[in-house]
């Protein structure tokens, strides 16, 4: 690009600052420093340009009220857990998206047997009795241990009487009897 | 996915009805005294079913009289009995069958108390234990010598010393003449 060129100019003028501030890269330096060597105005465009970056810079610094620093940090603070918030809540969303499908399907399914449990039940013995009811009831009842209690002496007589009486009582006193006959023959 | 799950539904469905029959039914204790039945050609002289709501009611209308009782029967859930007339020649056919029945409770984990065998009498006492406490308790008496066939099944928690200490005081005669077909 050559100096005359009209876009040269505005290229020239776009990094004035950055050749001041040593920004440039070293081609751009070179294009720069080439510039300025071919006409003497950018002397001056470049003396002014430093001039206003050094009274710039030598202004007093102003220090920043401490409320409006507590307000920024508390902005910055009330941004960041935004964001956590909003990460928190798109990845619930993307989980439960996926889920959503499958708990609906079992929410239905659940429904459908506990409705089916409920219609399915068989009808329910009635729950009020009247009096004569129960009385008969008792008596059943009363009958039924009565037998068991029967049944139970009885088996326990034949287990006395045909079990042990028979086959370890008797065979025991036949042995003692023997024995005691025995005794009796070798006394002299 | 939606079909299978529709597909899963209709099973449950079909399912749910037998998950909602009487908890009772479902108990390890409870044997259903109603197949029986079908072994004999006559209809049973004695039914008693006695459960739930209204086995409370007699405990509590025991209680004031007899305190020890209700307390034994607020531990039950079920009393069922069965009585037949047998006639001889139905002895050797009941007493088969009865014998099956016996094996199947051993092999579901009954454990048989009291086996007697002669020739007029066969008696059968199995229990179930649960958690080292009785929980239910079966008695087969077939004997047609006395017009005595009785089947007897109790539910829940049993202290078989209790029941014959409480059963002594209680008379059977007056049931034995009586037809009684209950079914609450």
């Amino acid at each position: 690009m050559k100096p005359s060129n009209p876009s040269f100019r505005d290229w020239m003028d776009a990094h004035v600052e950055a050749y001041l501030d040593g920004d440039l890269a070293v081609d751009e330096r070179a294009d720069f420093e080439h510039g300025l060597a071919a006409g003497s105005d950018w002397e001056a465009e470049l003396f002014l340009a430093g001039q206003i970056r050094d009274g710039l810079r030598a202004l007093p610094r102003p220090a920043c009220p401490p409320r409006v620093t507590e307000a920024v940090l508390a902005q910055v603070r009330r941004e960041v857990h935004a964001t956590w918030k909003d990460q928190f809540r798109n990845r619930l969303q993307q989980q439960l998206g996926a889920l959503w499908q499958p708990a609906l399907a079992m929410t239905v399914l659940l429904l459908l047997v506990v409705s089916a449990a409920l219609i399915g039940r068989p009808a329910q013995p009635q729950d009020t009795f009247a009096e004569a009811q129960v009385q008969q009831a008792l008596v059943e009842v009363q009958w039924a241990l009565g037998y068991l209690s029967e049944v139970s002496r009885e088996t326990g007589k034949v287990v006395r009487d045909e079990v042990i009486a028979d086959r370890v009582v008797s065979p025991v006193q036949q042995a003692l009897t023997a024995r005691s006959h025995r005794s009796n023959d070798m006394q002299p | 996915m939606w079909k299978r799950l529709l597909f899963c539904g209709w099973m449950l469905v079909l399912v749910a009805p037998a998950w909602a029959q009487d908890a009772i039914e479902r108990d390890p204790g409870y044997v259903n005294l109603d197949e029986i039945e079908g072994w004999f050609s006559k209809e049973p002289k004695i039914v008693v079913n006695v459960k739930g709501a209204l086995l409370n009611l007699v405990a509590e209308a025991s209680r004031y009289e007899d305190p020890e009782l209700a307390d034994l029967l607020r531990k039950l859930k079920s009393i069922q009995v069965r009585g037949f007339d047998l006639r001889w020649s139905d002895f050797e056919d009941v007493q088969r069958r009865a014998t099956a029945l016996s094996r199947r409770l051993e092999s579901r984990g009954w454990d048989t108390v009291v086996r007697v065998r002669d020739e007029e009498e066969y008696v059968d006492i199995h229990v179930r234990v649960e958690g080292g406490t009785i929980a239910g308790m079966v008695v087969m008496v077939v004997s047609p010598d006395e017009d005595e066939t009785v089947f007897v099944n109790i539910v829940g928690q049993i202290d078989p010393e209790q029941i014959g200490r409480l059963g002594r005081k209680f008379d059977i005669e007056p049931l034995n003449d009586m037809t009684l077909k209950r079914d609450f």
